[in-house]
């Protein structure tokens, strides 16, 4: 059918002029890269951002259920297992995703430094990657508060017992971190919007300004 | 742009600018900019008020405004020489708190109206501590951390005693003064190690240690 394809190319050429997206992806999907590195050894940056993208569905799609208050967390994760349908497989998806995202961006960081890849012109890739596992860390910690059953409530007892340590100002942090003087429901909000909003926000932006960076370079 | 960045960066004196270049430092336009970035900047400011004291606001109270007297029920539920765990709910609470608004401490009545109350809390990282009468000690699953019966420090990683709560009893009830998670930041008393390898006194802290006084390391005051 002509007509429909010319359409279809008329349609994109409209969104194109005003956008100017289109031309240069398709310009960055194009670009040659040299024969050496055509290798497996470099599919871990790609894998922990498709690792990500996962992630953020996932995780999109478990708040339609989970419920944010600490005395009916765990209930709403039961419900979520045994009430709907492919819950529980979602759940473990992001559960596993999670697990899989922190191995694969040590790999990815392990593969870097020994390939020497975060020398000159790439120091600041490297170290906003550094940000990066940090916040891929944050997040399977906030991600498991999340569930708030005995391994999130010993487990933030751990960190805030780690977190009082600090000089002068450890039990202000104490605080701050609860947001309460126990462990209990203004913890858990905390957590969520740290796990929902905040880290998330930082680290897409991040990731946007890492992959602009490793494509800017090459 | 750039003859006028390197005119300025110059040595020589400013006045030898062109005429139109300085004017243009002292236009209308340069000074309207600065001042919206004035007032931006005392909006900015106004704004951050309101939300870095939401953020600080449960960091900024006191830490013993949390605390009040609660009962933990009466002497009769606890056997002289009996260690024995018991849960109240703490007095700070938001009504969507569930289970974890409840918390369990240890109470030792050690004779008539003399007890000690601690908190399940190790004094390392916060886990449970759990009290086995047959070896008269409390133990932590974490990192074996381990407590004699009157929660001094036995061994293992913790830097302390087990935290203990003001208690008192009134009429049949016994009362602890609780409402805040102890952690070292608020209980920070921190009794020296049992053994010290390095020091020349090493030899007299152990001998002192052998004397049978009852030790008591977090006892406070």
């Amino acid at each position: 059918m002509p007509g429909l394809r010319q359409r279809g190319v008329k349609l994109y050429n409209w969104f194109e002029q005003r956008l100017g997206l289109g031309a240069p992806s398709i310009e960055m999907a194009e670009h040659e890269v040299p024969e050496n590195t055509s290798s497996w050894w470099y599919v871990f940056g790609s894998a922990a951002t498709v690792l990500l993208m996962l992630q953020v569905v996932t995780g999109i799609l478990l708040a339609l259920v989970y419920e944010t208050s600490a005395s009916h967390a765990w209930s709403s994760l039961q419900f979520l297992d045994h009430n709907v349908k492919l819950g529980w497989f979602l759940r473990a998806m992001h559960g596993w995703g999670s697990d899989f995202m922190v191995a694969v961006v040590l790999v990815h960081l392990a593969q870097v430094f020994i390939f020497g890849a975060y020398k000159f012109p790439r120091e600041l890739t490297w170290i906003i990657g550094v940000f990066l596992l940090l916040m891929t860390l944050g997040m399977a910690f906030t991600g498991q508060v999340l569930r708030f059953d005995q391994d999130a409530y010993w487990g933030l007892g751990i960190g805030v017992s780690i977190v009082s340590r600090v000089p002068l100002i450890g039990g202000w942090l104490v605080d701050l971190m609860l947001g309460g003087p126990i462990i209990a429901g203004p913890t858990l909000t905390r957590f969520f919007a740290l796990h929902v909003f905040v880290i998330p926000g930082i680290l897409l932006a991040c990731v946007g300004l890492h992959l602009w960076m490793v494509l800017a370079r090459d | 742009m750039d003859t006028i960045e390197q005119k300025t960066h110059d040595a020589q004196p400013v006045r030898s600018e062109p005429e139109s270049v300085r004017s243009a430092k002292h236009s209308r336009r340069a000074f309207l900019f600065k001042l919206s970035l004035l007032v931006n900047g005392a909006v900015g400011a106004v704004m951050a008020v309101p939300i870095i004291g939401y953020l600080l606001g449960p960091a900024m109270k006191k830490g013993s405004s949390y605390n009040s007297w609660v009962t933990l029920g009466p002497l009769s539920d606890f056997p002289e020489g009996e260690t024995r765990l018991v849960n109240y709910r703490n007095p700070v609470t938001t009504s969507w708190d569930g289970p974890t608004g409840d918390v369990p401490c240890w109470v030792r009545r050690v004779s008539g109206s003399t007890f000690q109350v601690f908190a399940i809390n190790c004094a390392h990282l916060g886990c449970p501590v759990r009290w086995f009468a047959q070896s008269k000690l409390f133990l932590c699953p974490c990192h074996g951390g381990a407590y004699y019966a009157d929660g001094s420090r036995a061994s293992g990683p913790p830097e302390r005693g087990l935290f203990e709560y003001e208690h008192r009893v009134q009429g049949e009830e016994l009362m602890i003064s609780a409402g805040k998670m102890p952690t070292l930041a608020n209980q920070a008393s921190i009794s020296p190690p049992l053994t010290q390898i390095e020091g020349a006194d090493a030899a007299k802290r152990l001998r002192a240690l052998e004397r049978p006084e009852p030790r008591c390391g977090s006892c406070q005051g």
